[in-house]
Parts: C-alpha cells; sequence; structure tokens
C-alpha cells in the first residue's frame, strides 16, 4: 500500500520514509507541491501526509486542488504551524486528521492506521496483535483456536477491538450489552472482562485488558509495557 | 483603500482666524468711510447754508417790498468757485421770483410742512446732480412776507472728498489687513511649529529603550494629554517588551541546555563501536530530544497562553469532564512506563464550564504531568473532577511540595529542589497557572488528600 509524503525537508522527509519503512509502509516522498499533485496523478496512492509549509504553494491549496482532481485518499496534515484556526482550515481544505511538529513517531504511525483503517470497507474479520475476531460469525481465536466465549463477553472483545489501544468506558459496555434500562448493571462489566482476560490467558494470547482507573479498559498488547 | 482627505490643524486655524478677521476689516473700513463721507456732506452743506444765509442777509426792505440788492461785484463773488457750479433763487411768498440764475428744483413738499429750519436735499439741474438748500426767512424791515431763498451746488467736491478719502484710506485698510494676516500666519505657525517638534521628537524615537516623553511642562497645555496618553502607550509597550525580552532569553537559556545535552550524545553515538553501548547512547539521544520537545512545546503554550488574553480567546461551552478523561488517557502510558497508578475520579460527561477547549487540555495535561514528574514509581495520581461548584484537583501521593515552595513553583522558570531529576523546565505549573487565570479560575498548591503529597487544584467560577 504506497503512501505518498509531501515534505520539504528533505532530513524529516528521509527519516520519516525511513521509519515508514520499517513499519512496511512503503512511501514515495516528494519535496513540493507541484510534484505532489503530479505524483497523485500517476498513482493512486491509499494516504497523503502532507506537510503545510512548502517551498512553492501552501500546502492548503495544494490539498484543495487534489480534492478538486477526485482525490479520495485521506489526507494527514502536518504542520509546524501554531494556530488553532489551522486546525479548522486544514479538515475544511478536506484533510482527514491533523498531526502538529514535532510529533513522536508511534503517534504517527496509529494515525495512519487509523486513518487507513477508515477508509477500508466495513471489516468482516478483525484482528489485532494475536486475537482473530469475525463479528458476523460471531467468532474469536487466538492461535487458530477459538475463545469459547459468551454474548457478553463476546461484546465485550468487539468493543474492545474497535478502538484497540484507546479505553473504553464502563458506561460505553453497558450500552453495547444491555438493551434495556432495567438490565443496566455496571458491576457485572468487571465480571465479564476478569472472565474475558482469563481466557485470553488460556489461550496464551499476547494481548492483555488494562484496567484504567476511573476510565475503563483498554486492549493492549502484553509488549506494550 | 482611498486615504481620507487629512484635515490641517494650520490650514483650518488660518481659515477659521483670516476670515473672520478679514470680514471685521473691511465692515471697519466700509463703515469708517461712510462716516467721512457723512461729515464731508454736513461741512459742504453747512458752507450751503452759509451761502444762503448771505444771500438772505442781502435783502432790504423798500416801499413794502422785498428788494435784493446784489452788486455784480458781489454776486461774482457770490458765484465763484474752481470746481463746482453755484446756483440759486430768491422768491418772496408775495412778489414770487425775485432773482434767479437757474430754475432751482423745489424742496420736497412734505419736508417743507413738517421742518421749519433749513432743508437740503438733491436735485439736478442741467442734467448734473447738485445738493439743495432752501430757506425761509421772514422779509426784512416788517413786512409781512416771507423771503424763500434756494441755492444749489454740483456735487464735485463732495465726490472729489469721497474718492480722496478712499484712496488713502484702501492703502491703510489693506496694510492692516496684511499686518494682521502676517500676524496670524506667524502665530499660528510658530505655535504649530510645537507640534512638528513633538512629532519630530517622536519620529526620531528609539525603540530599544522606550523612555516616555519628557519635559512635558515646556509643551502647550493642549498637548500634554496627547503626550501623556503617548507615555501611557509607551510604559505599556515597554513592559510588554521588557517581559518579551525576559521570556526569549529565558527560552533560550532553557532551549540551549537540552540542545547541547543532544549534542553531546549524538556524538556519543557517532564515536561508540561496541554495540550495546550504542544502543544506551541512543536512547540517551532519544531521552534529550523528548526534553527539547518538552521545552519546546511549553515555551510555545506559555507563549500563546500569554498572547491569549481574555479578548482573543475562543470561549465555547465545553464539557470539563470529557476533556479531563482524555488527557487522563493521554497520559496513561506515561505513567505506566513510570509504574504510577493514574486514575480519574469524576463523572464521565456533563462537567460544561465556557472555556477554550485547547488551553483546557494543556492546563490539565500540565497538572498531571507534573504530578507523574515529580511522583516517584509506585505512587498514585489522581485526577478529580466534581461540578458545582466546577473544582478539579490533581492528586499525588509523591514527596509534596514544601510550604515556603509552593509560592516559587508559580513562577516561570523556578525549579524546586528535585526539578533536576525529574527533567523539568519549570514552566508546567506557571502555564496552568495563566491558563486558569484566563478562565476565571483560581489555582492553589495544597497538601495531598491524605496528609502527604501534593494536591493542585483549580476553582472555576
Amino acid at each position: 500500500m504506497p503512501l505518498l509524503l509531501v515534505e520539504d525537508d528533505r532530513e524529516l522527509a528521509h527519516g520519516l520514509s525511513c521509519s515508514l519503512a520499517q513499519s512496511d509502509y512503503a512511501a514515495d516522498v516528494v519535496f513540493d507541491g507541484q510534484s505532489a499533485i503530479l505524483a497523485c496523478k500517476n498513482t493512486d496512492y491509499d494516504l497523503v501526509i502532507l506537510d503545510l509549509g512548502l517551498p512553492d504553494m501552501d500546502g492548503l491549496e495544494v490539498l484543495r486542488r487534489l480534492r478538486k482532481t477526485g482525490m479520495s485518499a485521506p489526507v494527514l496534515i502536518l504542520t509546524a504551524r501554531f494556530d488553532l484556526d489551522d486546525r479548522v482550515s486544514g479538515l475544511d481544505a478536506g484533510g482527514d486528521d491533523y498531526l502538529a511538529k514535532p510529533f513522536a513517531l508511534p503517534e504517527l504511525e496509529a494515525r495512519i492506521r487509523a486513518l487507513l483503517r477508515r477508509g477500508a470497507p466495513q471489516e468482516s474479520r478483525i484482528q489485532f496483535c494475536d486475537i482473530v475476531f469475525e463479528p458476523v460469525s460471531k467468532m474469536a481465536s487466538i492461535h487458530g483456536r477459538e475463545l469459547a466465549l459468551t454474548a457478553a463477553e463476546f461484546a465485550v472483545l468487539g468493543l474492545l477491538l474497535r478502538r484497540p489501544g484507546r479505553v473504553v468506558s464502563k458506561t460505553q459496555f453497558v450500552e453495547e450489552i444491555y438493551d434495556h434500562a432495567d438490565e443496566k448493571n455496571p458491576a457485572m462489566i468487571e465480571v465479564f472482562v476478569s472472565r474475558l482476560r482469563r481466557k485470553l490467558a488460556e489461550a496464551q494470547s499476547q494481548t492483555l485488558i488494562r484496567a484504567l482507573r476511573g476510565l475503563g479498559y483498554r486492549l493492549e498488547e502484553a509488549s506494550h509495557e | 483603500m482611498n486615504k481620507p482627505t487629512q484635515s490641517s490643524l494650520r490650514r483650518q486655524l488660518l481659515v477659521h482666524l483670516a476670515v473672520p478677521l478679514l470680514a471685521v476689516l473691511v465692515l471697519g473700513a466700509a463703515g469708517g468711510m461712510l462716516i467721512a463721507r457723512h461729515i464731508g456732506y454736513q461741512v459742504h452743506d453747512q458752507w450751503l447754508l452759509d451761502s444762503a444765509m448771505t444771500l438772505a442777509s442781502q435783502a432790504r426792505a423798500a416801499d413794502h417790498r422785498v428788494q435784493l440788492s446784489l452788486p455784480p461785484a458781489a454776486l461774482q463773488m457770490f458765484e465763484w468757485d474752481q470746481i463746482d457750479h453755484i446756483y440759486w433763487q430768491a422768491s418772496s411768498a408775495r412778489q414770487g421770483l425775485l432773482f434767479s440764475n437757474a430754475a432751482l428744483p423745489q424742496p420736497p413738499a412734505a419736508a417743507q410742512a413738517a421742518r421749519p429750519g433749513p432743508q437740503f436735499y438733491d436735485g439736478v439741474i442741467d442734467g448734473q446732480a447738485v445738493r439743495v438748500v432752501a430757506i425761509d426767512r421772514p422779509a426784512p424791515g416788517g413786512i409781512d412776507d416771507t423771503l424763500h431763498i434756494l441755492v444749489a451746488e454740483t456735487m464735485h467736491k463732495r465726490e472729489n472728498v469721497a474718492t480722496k478719502i478712499f484712496s488713502q484710506w484702501a492703502p491703510l485698510q489693506i496694510s492692516v489687513l496684511v499686518l494682521a494676516a502676517s500676524f496670524i500666519w506667524l502665530a499660528v505657525t510658530r505655535n504649530l511649529r510645537k507640534v512638528d517638534s513633538v512629532a519630530a521628537r517622536l519620529g526620531a524615537y528609539e525603540t530599544d529603550r522606550l523612555t516616555p516623553i519628557t519635559d512635558t511642562e515646556r509643551m502647550p497645555a493642549e498637548i500634554a494629554p496627547l503626550i501623556s496618553a503617548i507615555n501611557g502607550l509607551l510604559t505599556k509597550l515597554s513592559e510588554e517588551q521588557d517581559s518579551q525580552k525576559r521570556f526569549i532569553s529565558n527560552a533560550a537559556h532553557q532551549l540551549r541546555t537540552p540542545l547541547a545535552t543532544l549534542q553531546v550524545q549524538t556524538q556519543r553515538v557517532l564515536r561508540e563501536r561496541d554495540p550495546l553501548k550504542h544502543n544506551q547512547a541512543l536512547d540517551d539521544v532519544h531521552r534529550a530530544v523528548t526534553r527539547l520537545h518538552h521545552v519546546t512545546h511549553q515555551l510555545l503554550t506559555l507563549m500563546r497562553s500569554e498572547r491569549q488574553t481574555e479578548k482573543h480567546l475562543k470561549l465555547a461551552p465545553v464539557d470539563l469532564a470529557e476533556i479531563a478523561r482524555e488527557e487522563v488517557e493521554r497520559w496513561t502510558d506515561s505513567a505506566l512506563q513510570k509504574e504510577i497508578d493514574l486514575g480519574y475520579e469524576g463523572p464521565e460527561h456533563g462537567v460544561e464550564i465556557t472555556g477554550e477547549s485547547h488551553l483546557l487540555r494543556e492546563l490539565i495535561g500540565n497538572l498531571i504531568d507534573n504530578a507523574i514528574r515529580y511522583q516517584s514509581p509506585g505512587g498514585t495520581v489522581t485526577l478529580i473532577l466534581s461540578g458545582d461548584p466546577v473544582t478539579l484537583a490533581v492528586d499525588d501521593d509523591g514527596p509534596g511540595i514544601p510550604e515556603h515552595e509552593r509560592g516559587l513553583v508559580l513562577e516561570r522558570f523556578y525549579r524546586g529542589s528535585t526539578s533536576e531529576l525529574a527533567g523539568g523546565c519549570g514552566l508546567g505549573l506557571p502555564i496552568a497557572y495563566e491558563i486558569a487565570a484566563r478562565h476565571g479560575a483560581h489555582l492553589s498548591i495544597a497538601t495531598g488528600t491524605w496528609g502527604r503529597g501534593t494536591r493542585v487544584q483549580v476553582d472555576f467560577q
């Protein structure tokens, strides 16, 4: 899946494309707006990473022109500018996400993953680390071995997998699991989560469900720490 | 953009002074001329009357009839005049015309009836304008008759007088006008030059030293308010400039140290041959970069929170609970890395306040970051949020801030006794304090909930 990186600072461009290559993203690099427009005409990119401060034209103008030619790939805007208004105008011009320099590499990669996922059609099969999750057939497996989950546990896992690495609050679990208001019981969530944890551990999953005090739960890779 | 026509004080003053003065002078000149002319007329009228009286005195009574005996020499003398022509006519009520050298116009009937004294009026003889005097005298020698005498004179002398008066008045008036005008111009210019000197002083102003303009007592009282307003502005600018200078010098200092660290660490990496130590050195590089990132970010945030006075804040209703939960989540990994239990106590939604979400995030982020930074592994940091009244607190069970340092940590670039270890840059709490103040909230530092650690609390109004 080719990406296009539009960044006029050659060192940053070089560093970024090398780092992206480490994460198996192949990125074409251009250094100015005209080349970016030309590159998008010739190649169908999955994602464009666009710096706003380009030598030949304003990055937002590049973005507008790209959108005018009908390019639909998600665009992640990078900027060293500081004003809040930039965020708004960047998104108005057709940007999908926004990252201010300086940024940490994992943050950039997380945004790229999210944008690529958003662009992809509704997945019938979700994979995170060693968990394979199939919402339609209500199947979840680890290392090819199916997990025997109750409907509630399946729903909890599904919610955690919808936003891996992000917190899911107890309220969100309750609303997902219970249809009727009188059934709602937040205390039960802890029970479901602890059962799910045990089943994941039994299947020797590399993932773990972390409880964050006062916030909720999140699914993460065990090597996270 | 078309420039509006600028009003010139000098021109306005000149116009406002010169026009009325000119009018006054012209009116004065006209009035003076009229009076002079009137007096001249009266003098000439008197002479005319004298002539008529002389003529009347020549009347004699003879044979119960009035006679006018005028020897030719006397008549010649009477009529002689270098410039004007004299006409006369004598008549009596009973005898009719006695003598005349021309047909003289009679006085207006109404005037004759109304006044018994001599009457002056204008008339025309032989196509020439004349001034006529008419007198009535009782006939001499007890004759019951009235002598009626008219004497007329052409008006050349009178006109000459008017011309003479005008020819002498006019140059005088013109020179008065010119003098007055030049005095006005001089006065206006000289006084306005004081404005010019102020302008020149302002124009030559050195911006590196924003000292107020002194010696205002030598300036006109009308300019003094302007100068004092400018001085007020200068003082404000000077304070701003000082604070920016301080900020820049502090910022330079803050940036230099991590940059130097980074430079040293990278050079160490480049020199390192042992692969294991190479990686360790790279870790150090990364730490230095992170620190530099942190400092830069803090400096920029501080600059922005400073710049955004209440007027520039883009206030909107925000849910503080959502922001707080997101910030706690954002700092989770940092806390986990330091083995600190970071938690949230408060509602999931619905703590609405009016504020700027971006700055509020910075505020909360800084409080959490600060707590984590100075907390030791195994410790606890909790963000506590409650509504009504809206209160946000970050509580930790760490070493705590000694009471005497609590005021100091709110000052920029102050670094407590432990901050070197924690890699702080002395800006976290000042930024939080500043942002809280921008939102009309008060930030205070107290001892933590269980009698130890620190509780930084923000009370929103």
